[in-house]
């Protein structure tokens, strides 16, 4: 499985972890493509905040590294890095060491 | 309050509120006033709860109810029983009720036990400070709900101006852009984080806002960063600060010019000072006094200590600086670290924790705790425990996004907790 497959895998693991604790129900059944934030996305703020640090967690017991996936850079980034699972694995993949 | 109604038969036919796709008239206003009246317990003084979930009934029960000279509480339906229950408990165990002349108004916020906050205001004095409200033919979007001192300020801003309340159906950054771009909205009050969500959503890439001429914003510190984006985005609005506190009631003040933070006082019914850095505020519309009195203390002479640490730069122009309290601001919601920590502390296997805010680039700051536990679990467990726990306690922007396992709390040289 490719790095990438890999990263997405583990958020989508944790998006349904998060739509269970959260009771998202458009969220129970996520892929690569799910739209999490933005337009047609079903988190708000305070539900992004939580993923965010789901996914910063899981890379720091997974991988032994910490990345910050709400920079300075994901808030300005063109695209919003928070839109969909995929984006997110960019995301992470850009802030990983290579 | 025959001004009340007095302003509000005049407006007559124009449109006091878009709701759920309907448009109601100062008229239907009225007579949602009227069959909010009828629904009210005749005789004694009593404590009416009002659903907040639908604004402009929810406003209509509200001014039905400073009528009847009942005590409002509102509550929004979507509150976690639990919560809903000890709001209840507070308010209904209370005996500060024989302070009251008239109607009342009960608000809560943050408190410094476990407990909510409440708060009584007498609602006709906090009325009375819009009686000369000026015809104003704003479309103004309504953001809070009116379980709040700034969302009831922004509603009867708008409803004694005969302007009209624009009320999005749902509080995201999406549908207020549709509410924007369909209802022609001219006046948006917000918080920071909620206006930073707003470009975040590129949401005025995506619909015309062109409408908009004042952006109002309020309830916590503006970042500078985030006022100068505003200000490129929105070349043509204004850029307002609002300020109150729930104790006080909002008080009018003026931004000294668009781009700065500081602002002058310009409510004539409103005195201030500053107190080693903080604003003190004296005004006709503050809290009778607290529900439960140990959450807090009144000064006898009318002074409230509003908490805001302020800067003044010797002119009269003021800038807020920060909180003396420790209190959590995510987004402009205000939460007591100790009210979590009293929900946390009852997780099975947790001995001893601490709840802390930390910077968060998306709602200003979020909500961490450590907890110290014997038990070996994986971090992912512990989080899982923890939200399923919390859930059941508290609203869910309350529930903390990170947790840490630590083998124990720090202390500071005084034996007191680290904060």
């Amino acid at each position: 499985m490719s790095e990438k497959k890999v990263i997405e895998a583990l958020i989508i693991d944790l998006v349904k972890l998060l739509a269970e604790d959260f009771q998202i129900d458009s969220l129970i059944n996520p892929d690569a493509t799910t739209l999490l934030y933005g337009i047609d996305g079903p988190l708000d703020s305070m539900a992004l905040v939580n993923l965010i640090a789901d996914i910063e967690d899981a890379i720091s017991e997974k991988f032994s590294v910490s990345i910050s996936l709400a920079d300075e850079k994901a808030m300005s980034a063109h695209h919003s890095p928070y839109r969909s699972v995929t984006s997110l694995a960019d995301a992470v993949l850009e802030r990983m060491p290579s | 309050m025959s001004w009340v109604r007095k302003k509000l038969e005049a407006f007559s036919e124009r449109v006091a509120a878009h709701e759920e796709g309907r448009a109601y008239s100062y008229s239907d206003f009225l007579e949602l006033i009227n069959q909010a009246t009828v629904n009210l317990p005749s005789g004694e003084k009593q404590i009416v709860e009002v659903d907040c979930n639908m604004t402009l009934e929810g406003l209509a029960t509200l001014l039905a109810i400073v009528e009847s000279r009942h005590i409002a509480l509102p509550l929004p339906s979507d509150l976690p029983a639990n919560e809903c229950r000890r709001m209840r408990e507070v308010a209904t165990k209370s005996c500060i009720y024989e302070k009251l002349e008239g109607s009342g108004l009960i608000l809560f916020s943050s408190g410094t036990s476990n407990r909510p906050k409440g708060m009584l205001h007498n609602f006709e004095v906090l009325i009375d400070r819009y009686k000369n409200t000026s015809l104003r033919n704003d479309r103004c979007l309504q953001l809070l709900l009116i379980d709040h001192i700034g969302g009831l300020d922004t509603a009867f801003r708008c409803l004694f101006a005969g302007s009209t309340l624009v009320i999005p159906d749902r509080r995201t950054p999406e549908a207020v852009g549709q509410a924007i771009e369909s209802k022609k909205v001219n006046v948006l009050p917000a918080s920071p984080t909620f206006f930073n969500l707003l470009l975040l959503s590129k949401i005025p890439e995506k619909h015309d806002l062109s409408s908009v001429q004042i952006l109002a914003y309020g309830a916590e510190p503006m970042p500078q960063k985030l006022l100068k984006k505003l200000a490129k985005t929105f070349p043509k609005a204004r850029l307002q600060q609002k300020f109150g506190t729930s104790e006080t009631g909002a008080i009018r003040i003026k931004s000294t010019k668009d781009e700065s933070l500081y602002f002058r006082i310009n409510d004539p019914e409103t005195e201030w000072k500053i107190i080693d850095n903080e604003l003190w505020l004296k005004t006709p519309s503050r809290i009778i006094g607290y529900l439960n009195p140990e959450q807090g203390k009144l000064d006898a002479d009318g002074w409230y200590a509003t908490g805001d640490l302020v800067e003044d730069d010797k002119q009269g122009n003021l800038r807020i600086t920060g909180r003396t309290s420790a209190i959590i601001n995510v987004g402009g919601q205000k939460v007591n670290p100790r009210e979590i920590e009293s929900v946390l502390i009852e997780l099975e296997g947790v001995e001893s924790v601490r709840v802390y805010s930390r910077e968060n680039p998306i709602t200003g700051s979020d909500i961490a705790c450590e907890i110290v536990s014997n038990e070996c679990k994986s971090l992912s467990t512990w989080k899982r425990e923890m939200r399923r726990h919390c859930r059941k306690e508290l609203s869910l922007w309350k529930i903390p996004s990170s947790l840490v396992v630590i083998d124990e709390i720090e202390i500071n040289s005084r034996m007191k907790r680290k904060n």
